[in-house]
C-alpha cells in the first residue's frame, strides 16, 4: 500500500503542475522584469530540484531571456544525478495577448547508478502557444529533448555479476524524448509562480517511466 | 585570410572521435549478444525461434527441465543447482536441460505477437518431446519458473513425473492482485526508481537492447522484500524486457487486472510436489507458499533458513539435498 500511496501522492503533485527551464517563464514580463533567479522542483523525470538565473536581453527586436540552471535528483540527494542547462526563450509571434514562443536549451546531464556512470550532452527545443498577460499566463507546450551523445562507463558490479564485456565509451543517438503538456503561472509583485505538467514519450513514441512530468517553480524578478 | 594552424588538427580529432562513437542497439555493446547474433552460443531451433540451451549428463537418464524466473530472467541463476556439492551433482543421475525461455537471456528476441503464455507452453511441450522421448520429465522451476511449471502441469500432467517449485509466484490472478504491490518497490522517492526514471534521458527504451539494459537498473534494489543477496547476487545474462512485459500482460484483462489461473486442473495431479522457500523472503516466501502447497493434492514445503527469494542461488548446498531426496523418492515410487 505504501507504493500505491506514493503513486497517488505523485499524481496529486502532478496536478499542481518545471521542465525546460527556459520555457517556463512569462514572456509578457520580459519587457519589465529583466532579471530573475528561480528555483523549481518536480518529477522531471526523476524528482529534481534546480536553481537558476535568467537575464532578458534585446536582440534583433526581440526580448530573449537567457537562462542557466543546475539541478540534482533529490531522492537520497544523489548529486551524481545532475543536470546543467543553458537556454534562450523568446516570443516568436504575437497577436494581442497570445504568443507563440520558442526556446532552445543546451543540456549537460550526469548519472551514476548500479550499472553505469553516464555523461550526456543534449538539447531541448520547445514551443509554447498561449495567453501571456503581465499578471498571469497559461499555455500549451510541445518539445523534444535529444540526448545527442552519451559517454557510458559500466560499473564493476554490472561487469562482475552480469555482463563482463559491455563497451565503455561514447554512444551517439542513444535517446530522445517528446513532451507535451500545459503550463501556467501567476505574478505576485516580483514573485512569479509557475507550474506545469504533461506527458512524455520516447522519440519513437514508446512509453517512458514515468509517463508524465510535473513541477512547480518560483522566481524572483528584479 | 590564414587558416589557424590548430584547425586541421582539431577537425581530425573531432573526426576520429566521431568514428569511435557506438550505437546502443548493436549486439554486445550494452547487453550480451543473443543466439541470433552469436552463432558460437549453444542453441536449438524450435517452434520458429532460436533458444539458448545447454544440457548436462547422460541423455539416457531421467530428464530434469529447469524453468528460470522472470518472466524475462534466464537460466544462469539456476546453474549452481547443476554443479557438484559434497561430491554429488544432479548430472550424475539425471539429464539436465537448461534453456532460456522465448525472448529471454541469450535466446532470440521477439516482439509482442509471439510472447504469450500459450506460446511458452508450446515451447515447453516441444522441448519435453525433444529431450524426454515420450517419457515424463522432472521440472525444477524458480519464481516465475514455478508458475510456468504449474501452468504446464495444469495442461500436461501426464508429462511431468514430479516438480520442485522454488518460491513460485502467485498461481492465480487474484493472489497476484493481492500481492503485486509488494513485489516491486514503487515508492517514488526510492533511489532505484529515480535512477530508472533519470536513465530515460540518456538511453531511451527504443530498441530491445536499450529496453533490456534499462531493466538491469532494477536488478539490485527494486525488490527489497525479496531480501536478495547484494554480495552474491543471483546473476542473469540479460533481462528480457519485452518478454517480461508481454507475458505479464498476457495474464491480465484489458483493464490490467490479473485474471490468469494456472490451477484449474491441479486437483487431478496427485504426484507429490516439493515447494522450497527462503525464510527471509517476504512476499513470495513461506507465507505465500503455505497457501500454494494446498493447490496441489500432494505437496510439501521446505523452508531454508537465512535466505531470501534467491534461496536456490545463495543456499545451493542446503537446497540441493532436499531436491535430491525428493527426486530419489519419486523415482523409487515409480
Amino acid at each position: 500500500m505504501k507504493g500505491r500511496s506514493s503513486i497517488i501522492l505523485g499524481v496529486l503533485l502532478l496536478a499542481l503542475g518545471a521542465r525546460d527551464a527556459a520555457a517556463q517563464w512569462n514572456v509578457a514580463r520580459f519587457g519589465t522584469e529583466r532579471s530573475r533567479i528561480y528555483t523549481a522542483v518536480g518529477l522531471d523525470p526523476a524528482w529534481v530540484t534546480s536553481l537558476g538565473y535568467g537575464r532578458v536581453i534585446a536582440l534583433y527586436g526581440h526580448d530573449f531571456q537567457f537562462t542557466g540552471d543546475a539541478g540534482v535528483v533529490v531522492a537520497h540527494m544523489d548529486t551524481q544525478d545532475f543536470r546543467v542547462r543553458l537556454g534562450a526563450h523568446t516570443s516568436l509571434v504575437r497577436w494581442r495577448s497570445f504568443h507563440l514562443t520558442g526556446s532552445a536549451t543546451f543540456i549537460t546531464r550526469g548519472t551514476d547508478n548500479v550499472i553505469y556512470r553516464g555523461l550526456n550532452f543534449g538539447s531541448d527545443f520547445t514551443g509554447t502557444l498561449g495567453a501571456y498577460r503581465p499578471g498571469w499566463f497559461a499555455a500549451g507546450e510541445f518539445g523534444f529533448d535529444k540526448a545527442i551523445v552519451t559517454h557510458i562507463t559500466h560499473s564493476d558490479w554490472y561487469r562482475t555479476y552480469f555482463y563482463p564485456d559491455p563497451k565503455d565509451g561514447w554512444y551517439i543517438d542513444a535517446g530522445g524524448t517528446f513532451h507535451f503538456g500545459l503550463m501556467g503561472g501567476v505574478a505576485l509583485g516580483s514573485v512569479e509562480l509557475t507550474g506545469r505538467f504533461g506527458w512524455r514519450w520516447t522519440e519513437e513514441f514508446n512509453d517512458l517511466m514515468p509517463p508524465m512530468y510535473a513541477g512547480v517553480g518560483v522566481g524572483f524578478a528584479y | 585570410m590564414r587558416t589557424p594552424r590548430w584547425l586541421p588538427l582539431a577537425l581530425l580529432s573531432l573526426a576520429a572521435a566521431a568514428c569511435e562513437v557506438m550505437s546502443p542497439g548493436d549486439p554486445g555493446n550494452l547487453v550480451p549478444a543473443t543466439v541470433a547474433e552469436d552463432p558460437s552460443l549453444p542453441a536449438i531451433e524450435m517452434n520458429g525461434s532460436r533458444f539458448h540451451l545447454q544440457t548436462f549428463g547422460d541423455p539416457a537418464n531421467p530428464v530434469i527441465v529447469f524453468l528460470h524466473g522472470g518472466p524475462g530472467g534466464d537460466y544462469r541463476s539456476l546453474l549452481r543447482l547443476g554443479q557438484r556439492y559434497d561430491g554429488y551433482s544432479l548430472a550424475d543421475e539425471y539429464f539436465l536441460v537448461y534453456w532460456d525461455q522465448r525472448g529471454t537471456g541469450l535466446s532470440r528476441r521477439h516482439d509482442k505477437d509471439v510472447l504469450t503464455i500459450e506460446t511458452y507452453v508450446k515451447d515447453m511441450h516441444t522441448l519435453v518431446d525433444r529431450y524426454a522421448l515420450g517419457q515424463p520429465v522432472f521440472l525444477i522451476g524458480e519464481s516465475w519458473g514455478g508458475m510456468f511449471a504449474t501452468r504446464y502441469i495444469n495442461q500436461y500432467p501426464q508429462r511431468v513425473a514430479g516438480a520442485v517449485l522454488i518460491e513460485p509466484g502467485p498461481m492465480d490472478g487474484a493472489t497476484m492482485e493481492r500481492l503485486k504491490d509488494g513485489i516491486t518497490d514503487t515508492d517514488l522517492g526510492s533511489e532505484w526508481l529515480n535512477d530508472y526514471s533519470w536513465n530515460g534521458q540518456f538511453l531511451s527504451p527504443d530498441d530491445h537492447a536499450r529496453m533490456d539494459y534499462e531493466r538491469m537498473l532494477g536488478a539490485k534494489n527494486s525488490q527489497p522484500k525479496f531480501h536478495l543477496s547484494t554480495t552474491d547476487p543471483s546473476p542473469v545474462w540479460r533481462l528480457g524486457a519485452a518478454a517480461n512485459r508481454y507475458i505479464t500482460e498476457d495474464g491480465q484483462n484489458d483493464d490490467g487486472v490479473f485474471n490468469y489461473d494456472f490451477t484449474t486442473h491441479l486437483a487431478a495431479y496427485t504426484t507429490p510436489v516439493l515447494f522450497i522457500a527462503g525464510s527471509l523472503s517476504e512476499v513470495l516466501g513461506p507465507s505465500l507458499q503455505r497457501e500454494q502447497v494446498k493447490r496441489y493434492p500432494s505437496a510439501s514445503l521446505t523452508v531454508v533458513d537465512g535466505a531470501g527469494h534467491d534461496v536456490a542461488w545463495v543456499k545451493t548446498a542446503e537446497v540441493l539435498p532436499h531436491i535430491r531426496a525428493y527426486l530419489e523418492a519419486r523415482r523409487g515410487g515409480e
